[in-house]
């Protein structure tokens, strides 16, 4: 029902404005060193038009970075364990798996797979799905996550979504996509700039900063109806939001009193702000602990843009970002583990991660112009927003700097933000 | 050092009953027009005491919403009620056919831009006389306001150079509550990175978006 809406929504926009964004693409430039080789049967399909689950399972494990894939056409559902593995084994063949497609008589249809350890030769887990139709990309991302998960005992990012925006032409359009930048459409189109884009903890809603009136406004828009309120309209810049982790509230900078503070407000912009601070320095990129203990932001109060966290309890303030001139745009993992952030060293602006229990910090990129990090479900992922070639594009590095995807298309990518 | 550009205002009325009565709408004012006089070039008041040697000669114009007291010989339509108050941009075609009618001059100094170093938003020495001719031109125009505009070049964190643009437009609004001008006739907003006036990837393009730009409220 959602996804109908949406796409319903997104219908309506798309004629609203006009112009038709293209396709995203995603490559993988850099990998693991020892990819697991998997071969994929032909899962079948009940009718043309449908998805065919086999090739999203396939496009998601090798977009990972972990994986390499041998299509396997004449695999069928029972060969495996008649002919054995050895031929699989031949081919340097890890994993097996084998799925089924067939459409029940009231127009559902049931998914089933079985994923085969091809040196112990043995299952290591199946599962059926019966969805509707419209649903079987989905179920083909919920088989990347099973058999990721089995493969690596530890969770994949290929059932979530992303949010980005998308200069072209003008324009600005504030989209969302699922991870595999398919079935994208556009939250918010304008011809003023949109930055800073948050999901609400449940998925549900979007915050974003809108420059439509001339100058930053923060707004929430539903996913679910389209509908959008502006939660920070005040005098001077509204912008930065970040939501509590109960989803009741959003903390954001705004300058009314002269120079960039926070500030908390209720998500439906009632009532009047509440100042979390009081600095004369620029107190900008708030972000809530996934515990809701503390509020991770950048201010310039030593002298130089550091991070800091602030103890809602207590008030205290900590700082937490020491090497370098310029560290900003604090993320935090789900598991409270990681920050991420944007670090300069000798001109070059790059993604580094920090071990919040040790604090030690590692140089994840090596590109110049990173921007706005922000954590994969899995909290093993980093998408950020850099420049390739004079151009805006996204990135994903993961958290070892071993595995890089670059996403891109038609325009200028940016602010881009993984939900949760 | 200042250019001061001489901008033409031709008052136009419906009635002639109303030609000397002071206009609301004026823009300009007697008061402070003495001091851009002994600057540059001939003042003429509108509102206040009839000056020589212009004698304001009665022109028919568009009626105009805020003339409608003054009577009307058609209801205003629609799109007129949106028109906006008659002021130096309202009567633009009257000044085209009646140039030598009514001219007052007002000086809008034309340095409008104010660059910063990185991550500063320290203006310059070389800002000062910049600063004090829009202070004189402020206080010759006290109805007139003033939005200050901060940018950032594009390196960074955006929402940091949000900020950063904040804080150069505030310093720009407080130099010239320095020079005697009330704060609440300036805005300061900040449009971050996101408005780059020059296109590019090196210093030369990041030194010209590190800005602060002044627009008045009519332009």
């Amino acid at each position: 029902m959602n996804s109908v809406r949406r796409v319903l929504v997104s219908l309506f926009l798309m004629w609203m404005t006009g112009p038709v964004w293209s396709a995203m693409t995603i490559e993988i430039v850099g990998g693991a060193a020892n990819r697991i080789v998997v071969a994929i049967g032909p899962f079948g399909q009940g009718a043309s038009d449908q998805e065919d689950v086999a090739r999203v399972l396939a496009d998601d494990l090798s977009l990972s970075g972990q994986f390499r894939i041998v299509n396997e056409s004449s695999l069928q559902v029972g060969d495996v364990l008649t002919a054995g593995f050895g031929r699989m084994r031949k081919n340097d063949v890890d994993a097996v798996v084998v799925g089924q497609v067939t459409t029940l008589p009231d127009k559902n249809v049931e998914v089933r797979f079985r994923l085969y350890d091809a040196v112990r030769a043995r299952q290591m887990v199946g599962f059926s799905y019966v969805v509707p139709p419209r649903a079987l990309r989905g179920v083909a991302h919920r088989i990347a996550e099973e058999v990721h998960l089995a493969l690596l005992a530890s969770p994949g990012a290929y059932g979530g979504r992303i949010a980005y925006v998308v200069k072209q032409g003008g324009r600005f359009a504030l989209r969302v996509s699922d991870t595999d930048g398919h079935n994208a459409f556009s939250v918010f189109e304008s011809p003023e700039p949109v930055i800073s884009p948050a999901w609400s903890p449940d998925g549900s809603r979007i915050a974003y900063v809108s420059f439509e009136e001339r100058r930053p406004i923060v707004y929430v828009q539903s996913l679910e109806d389209g509908r959008r309120w502006a939660v920070a309209r005040f005098r001077g810049s509204n912008s930065a939001p970040a939501w509590s982790p109960d989803g009741k509230h959003l903390v954001v900078a705004l300058t009314r009193d002269q120079s960039s503070q926070l500030y908390r407000v209720d998500v439906l912009g009632q009532g009047e702000p509440a100042r979390l601070m009081r600095s004369s320095s620029i107190d900008t990129e708030p972000v809530y602990s996934p515990d809701g203990r503390f509020i991770f932001f950048t201010s310039d109060r030593g002298g130089s843009p550091q991070i800091y966290r602030f103890e809602l309890s207590s008030g205290e303030v900590q700082r937490m970002s020491f090497d370098g001139s310029y560290n900003v745009s604090p993320a935090l993992s789900k598991d409270g583990r990681w920050m991420a952030f944007v670090h300069r060293a000798e001109g070059a602006f790059r993604v580094a991660v920090m071990d919040l229990s040790t604090r030690q910090v590692q140089v994840l990129t090596e590109t110049d112009y990173d921007q706005s990090p922000s954590f994969a479900p899995n909290d093993r992922i980093v998408l950020y927003a850099t420049r390739v070639q004079g151009r805006g594009v996204l990135a994903t590095v993961s958290l070892d700097g071993k595995i890089k995807q670059r996403l891109t298309q038609e325009g200028d990518l940016r602010e881009p933000a993984w939900s949760h | 050092m200042f250019r001061y550009v001489v901008m033409g205002i031709v008052l136009a009325m419906t009635l002639a009953g109303c030609a000397n009565k002071p206009s609301k709408e004026a823009p300009i004012e007697t008061r402070g027009a003495q001091e851009v006089a002994n600057k540059t070039v001939a003042v003429t008041p509108i509102k206040g005491a009839p000056a020589e040697p212009v004698q304001p000669k009665v022109e028919p114009v568009q009626p105009k919403k805020t003339l409608g007291e003054a009577g009307q010989t058609r209801p205003l339509r629609a799109n007129e009620m949106q028109s906006k108050p008659l002021d130096a941009q309202a009567a633009p075609e009257s000044a085209k056919t009646e140039p030598t009618k009514s001219v007052v001059v007002a000086v809008r100094p034309k340095v409008r831009t104010f660059q910063f170093d990185y991550d500063s938003a320290a203006l310059a020495a070389t800002d000062h006389a910049t600063l004090e001719a829009h202070g004189a031109f402020l206080k010759a125009q006290p109805k007139l306001d003033l939005l200050v505009q901060g940018h950032a070049d594009e390196r960074g964190s955006r929402e940091y150079n949000l900020a950063l643009g904040q804080r150069r437009a505030e310093s720009v609004k407080q130099a010239l509550g320095l020079l005697g001008i009330s704060e609440a006739r300036i805005e300061a907003v900040s449009l971050g990175s996101e408005k780059p006036v020059a296109e590019g990837h090196d210093e030369a393009v990041w030194k010209q978006n590190r800005r602060a730009v002044l627009i008045y409220k009519d332009e």
